[in-house]
């Protein structure tokens, strides 16, 4: 898998829609997305979340998936035409998520770019971040390509914002350069 | 590794990773927007769950942020969201 082309998720976020026992349906669904995900089969997409949510479905015993972040289980759906996100990193380059083709690693959460540009200040009570004497210098805003695969926006626990998580990444092309945060 | 961001206040208490692990972070899963929660395998069969990591630095190990080894001992990194 390269860090452009959005590929299987790893046991994290995407963890939330499984359980140990339906991991193994779970990787083999994440290859077939990314196969499908890279052809732009977004027939074959549709068909492959659904089997997705299913399996979410059988883990939670039937329920429905949540809506809210945390614990339980999360939504998986396709980015709609003109959707984009907010990214905040701070400022040591070798481990921003942000690839250098403009893309975003599997696994990768940015806020909805309604929520607006947030100043530094406001960044930990929005989004709960761990360290917030840890500057977040840098915001790139991402256009996520329509028929992107995404969950959320949901609300953040802990914190008064929303997020979202792309379980496959976002292709390249899609990050706009990093800009600097308002303080 | 010296970060413009941090106060050296700061910078006593977190243990800077080098960029020899930013494969390893970034092809793990965030837990958050910029951070991870992980285990740290050290190389004597120590582990650390509950490990916070942001942006490069290990910040804390649980709620505490005394972080009690050297990133030469460290072995493996695996980020678990602390589960």
């Amino acid at each position: 898998m390269t860090p452009d082309q959005p590929g299987q998720a790893g046991s994290g976020n995407a963890g939330n829609l499984t359980t140990a026992s339906s991991q193994v349906d779970l990787d083999q669904l994440s290859a077939q997305l990314t196969v499908a995900y890279g052809a732009g089969n977004q027939g074959a997409i549709s068909q492959i979340l659904a089997q997705i949510e299913n399996l979410a479905g059988a883990a939670s015993g039937g329920a429905p998936p949540a809506t809210k972040a945390g614990t339980a289980l999360s939504e998986i759906r396709l980015t709609q035409e003109g959707e984009s996100f907010l990214r905040y990193e701070s400022g040591n380059p070798a481990f921003s998520r942000v690839t250098p083709a403009g893309g975003l690693q599997p696994g990768t959460f940015a806020a909805p770019a309604s929520e607006g540009v947030q100043s530094q200040s406001l960044l930990n009570h929005l989004y709960n971040l761990p360290n917030p004497e840890i500057a977040r210098g840098t915001y790139f805003k991402v256009n996520a390509p329509a028929g992107t695969p995404v969950i959320g926006p949901r609300p953040v626990v802990g914190g008064s914002g929303s997020e979202v998580v792309f379980p496959f990444g976002v292709g390249p092309g899609s990050a706009e350069p990093g800009i600097i945060t308002p303080p | 590794m010296q970060n413009p961001e941090l106060s050296p206040l700061h910078e006593v208490n977190m243990l800077a990773l080098s960029n020899k692990w930013a494969k390893t972070m970034v092809s793990q899963p965030e837990t958050g927007m910029g951070y991870q929660i992980a285990s740290v395998f050290l190389i004597d069969g120590r582990r650390f769950d509950h490990v916070t990591i942001v942006g490069g630095y290990i910040t804390k190990i649980g709620s505490s942020t005394d972080i009690p080894f050297d990133e030469a001992e460290i072995e493996k990194i695996v980020v678990d969201h602390g589960r």
